[in-house]
């Protein structure tokens, strides 16, 4: 991300406007760029949603595809006897940077792989991870969440969280049936069978409980949310607080070398998150119904969820 | 298990297409708003995104070339692209084996010796596969450098041609691309000369053969062209409707 | 996968090997009774050396500087070399970067020797703590490398606080340039109180783990990492718990830093 490299009269300019309270593209320090959001352009995935953040159609552009798979549990791999789980995977297109070609991108991909994990697989994600269990100690379902940063302009963990939310949202898993059989000694043993019907589908449990992030970026003394790209390059430190809808705070993870950050500033961090996250709340719903009625509205094309081809 | 019919006695396939039917294409320049160029193209189920960047300085100073631009293709599929999920490591060779199928087609095309010392980078991503990924990766970056402004010497148009029961079959999908009996041979042309660009075959076909199947891939070649320079040229005055002309 | 790849060199186990599943005993976690005897606020007992493995003047090889460091059951050792021209490089300041491995016995299940995306992540994460405190433009064009091996672990939270301790120490005895020692610690949440520095039974049944690293004199934060969820009250609270806790263990690196200068 540090591709971008700013003169020191220009670093000058937008940490002295941040410290007075004016940003370079003329936002306040709390302001958040534009959202666009798309679902269901893979039709191959169970549940996919495109994010860009950014004003005038030029910005952070994520891609995220969840693709549910049944597993036959085994002890001794991690996985809860009752419980299903959610595998998550960033990866960061050379069409971001150049820099990301190869085995560049590889450090970004762990940093943001990580944070994704820690956010939305647990109990502080809300969802239902027991209803993924088809058979306790034989079967569950393992939610992939892979994503593909095709584009960065600052804030790529706000847009990852809100693509993967969405994505998670417009999840339909098949309907999963469960019998008990007696095998040849006459003891009944479970058995499942997963429903082939693209209509009887099923949506996660607890997904409305998922929490959106809202990350920080310390710049002089000041902090600003949504930083853009040049505002990225100079700043010394970040902060992504993970809140969920009943304010919670699911996830808190500092990051950038440079500096830290000041006790005082944390606090100031922390209520700043709550009040914030509030508003993206009801941003996201406007934003996610949008979604849906264009994804809606493609049903009758017979090409199936062609949404690149739709003005985004 | 029993080999499935690709071919029914009515002469139709198995996703209900004649012989020499092409698969429905939709494409869509200009998608990403970072690149110099980019592209979405659909065939049927297989969906490729292309962004190109360039003529920019090469990032390796070593691979620098005086007299002319050097091209760089990197293709990655996404890991939810098949029914199946998994995930590819940068060096599979598979995937290798595209890209510099995709690089060499390229190099031929493109008016290289006009950027001197710069590098044209080709980013591929395949998001769904449904067999043709070769054909459609190329459409797709063609489209993508025509919207990017690289000069080239014409379209590069491909298109995949098989034989199922002694019956030349155009465009294979998945499914019939993956039965080991069907030859699957891919032809890039450039439409204005007809000069071939690349030719690629897999499985084995009898040369009395050959000549049929070339015939037919060569005109879906030309039905691409139709289209890519369609999306052109949408694309074209889109722009000129948001200049206000 | 690791699997496929049979490595040579080492004496390779069988093909699949599952862990033993063991009865689950009892535990019970009260305010004043853990299972290790300590009470909630207690920290489990700090040692540590610096210069175990001792630079040679000779050897260009050797570390500048090293630190052990046990904590309980957690067992680190880190190596600092540097300042010295590195992989990367920046004209402006150093680059402090961070190699971290969990030794393949150091958990209770095998790790392989293979480098792991958490392992990857976590040399992240000390690099985030350790590089703002740091004189890095002291350093143009240079890099220094820490080399963290943890011996024997017990609580994912602790033992990368404890490897953010023993890289302080390292730092110390390599003689880098710092505006202030890293002191590091990490709290987890069970019903509504917080137990300090806990065991990997008490993080497994934790509702939250928080980890924080500061320098205390420069009144900074430099790393933060909350896991799981909380009240925005609670992470406040533990916030402040932990900037305590760190300078308490602060003091605890400095005096031994002192005295081992004395000797």
């Amino acid at each position: 991300m540090a591709s971008l490299i700013l003169s020191p009269a220009e670093q000058d300019y937008i940490i002295r406007g941040v410290e007075s309270g004016f940003r370079a593209d003329g936002r306040s320090s709390l302001d958040r760029r534009e959202v666009t959001l798309r679902t269901g352009m893979i039709s191959q995935a169970n549940g996919s949603a495109r994010c860009r953040i950014g004003n005038l159609g030029v910005g952070t552009d994520v891609l995220v595809g969840i693709k549910a798979e049944v597993n036959a549990w085994t002890p001794g791999d991690g996985v809860p006897e009752s419980s299903g789980v959610l595998i998550c995977n960033v990866e960061c297109s050379p069409s971001a940077a150049q820099e990301f070609e190869g085995r560049g991108a590889e450090e970004l991909n762990v940093e943001l792989t990580q944070l994704l994990d820690r956010i939305f697989n647990g109990p502080q994600s809300g969802i239902d991870f027991e209803k993924l269990c088809i058979i306790p100690k034989q079967a569950y379902w393992v939610l992939h969440v892979d994503a593909l940063v095709l584009d960065v302009r600052g804030g790529i963990t706000d847009a990852l969280v809100w693509a993967t939310r969405a994505a998670l949202l417009s999840t339909r898993l098949p309907r999963v049936v469960v019998e008990s059989i007696p095998d040849d000694n006459g003891v009944m043993q479970a058995e499942f069978d997963v429903v082939d019907d693209p209509d009887d589908l099923t949506e996660l449990d607890g997904v409305e409980n998922m929490p959106i992030a809202v990350t920080f970026s310390r710049i002089g003394r000041r902090f600003v949310v949504d930083a853009s790209e040049q505002e990225e390059a100079v700043a010394q430190a970040r902060m992504t607080v993970a809140v969920s809808p009943k304010m919670d705070i699911c996830a808190v993870q500092k990051g950038g070398v440079l500096r830290g950050f000041m006790p005082t500033l944390f606090s100031e961090v922390l209520q700043t998150a709550q009040t914030i996250a509030r508003e993206e709340f009801s941003r996201f719903e406007k934003c996610y119904a949008e979604a849906k009625s264009q994804a809606l509205s493609q049903i009758d094309e017979p090409s199936t969820g062609s949404t690149f081809l739709v003005p985004f | 298990m029993s080999r499935q019919e690709l071919l029914s006695p009515e002469g139709l396939r198995v996703d209900g297409r004649r012989a020499n039917e092409l698969r429905r294409i939709s494409c869509r320049a200009s998608v990403l708003s970072s690149a110099d160029g980019s592209a979405y193209y659909e065939q049927g189920n297989t969906k490729v995104l292309v962004a190109v960047y360039g003529p920019r300085e090469p990032r390796a100073k070593a691979q620098f070339n005086h007299d002319e631009a050097i091209v760089n293709v990197e293709f990655n599929v996404a890991p939810f692209s098949t029914s199946e999920r998994r995930k590819r490591s940068k060096g599979d060779k598979r995937l290798l084996e595209i890209s510099s199928f995709v690089k060499q087609t390229f190099e031929g095309a493109i008016q290289r010796s006009v950027y001197p010392r710069s590098q044209i980078d080709i980013y591929i991503h395949l998001l769904q596969h449904d067999g043709g990924t070769l054909e459609t990766c190329i459409n797709a970056a063609t489209l993508a450098l025509v919207d990017a402004g690289v000069a080239m010497a014409d379209y590069v148009c491909a298109c995949t041609a098989g034989s199922i029961d002694d019956t030349p079959v155009l465009d294979l999908n998945g499914v019939e691309e993956s039965s080991i009996e069907t030859p699957d041979l891919t032809v890039a042309i450039l439409p204005r000369t007809g000069n071939i660009a690349l030719l690629q075959m897999e499985s084995k076909l009898h040369t009395s053969k050959l000549e049929d199947v070339m015939d037919l891939a060569v005109e879906g070649c030309k039905h691409i062209h139709k289209k890519l320079d369609d999306a052109v040229l949408n694309a074209a005055n889109d722009l000129a409707s948001k200049l206000g002309r | 996968m690791s699997t496929n790849a049979i490595d040579r060199r080492r004496i390779n186990g069988p093909q699949r090997s599952v862990e033993p599943v063991y009865l689950k005993t009892e535990t019970s976690v009260s305010a004043d009774s853990r299972q290790d005897g300590r009470t909630r606020t207690n920290v489990r007992p700090i040692f540590m050396r610096t210069g175990p493995l001792s630079p040679q003047a000779t050897s260009a090889a050797s570390p500048s500087g090293s630190a052990y460091y046990e904590q309980g059951k957690i067992r680190i050792s880190c190596a600092i070399y540097g300042p010295r021209q590195g992989r990367k490089s920046n004209p402006r300041m150093g680059i402090f970067d961070c190699d971290f491995k969990y030794a393949p016995f150091s958990c209770s299940w095998k790790r392989s020797h293979l480098k792991s995306s958490d392992e990857k992540e976590i040399g992240l994460m000390l690099e985030q703590a350790i590089s703002p405190a740091i004189r890095l433009d002291a350093y143009p064009k240079a890099s220094i490398d820490a080399f963290v091996t943890v011996i024997e672990s017990d609580g994912k939270a602790a033992t990368i606080s404890a490897a953010i301790n023993c890289i302080s120490a390292a730092l110390v005895d390599a003689g880098i340039e710092i505006y202030d020692s890293v002191a590091a610690c990490s709290v987890a949440l069970m019903g509504s109180e917080f137990y300090y520095d806990c065991t990997q039974e008490e993080e497994d049944s934790a509702q939250c783990t928080l980890l924080m690293a500061c320098m205390p004199n420069a009144n900074e934060i430099t790393y933060l990492l909350q896991q799981g969820k909380t009240l925005p009250e609670q992470t406040e609270k533990a916030v402040q718990t932990c900037s305590d806790l760190c300078t308490q263990i602060y003091a605890v690196i400095c005096r031994y830093l002192q005295t081992s200068v004395e000797q």
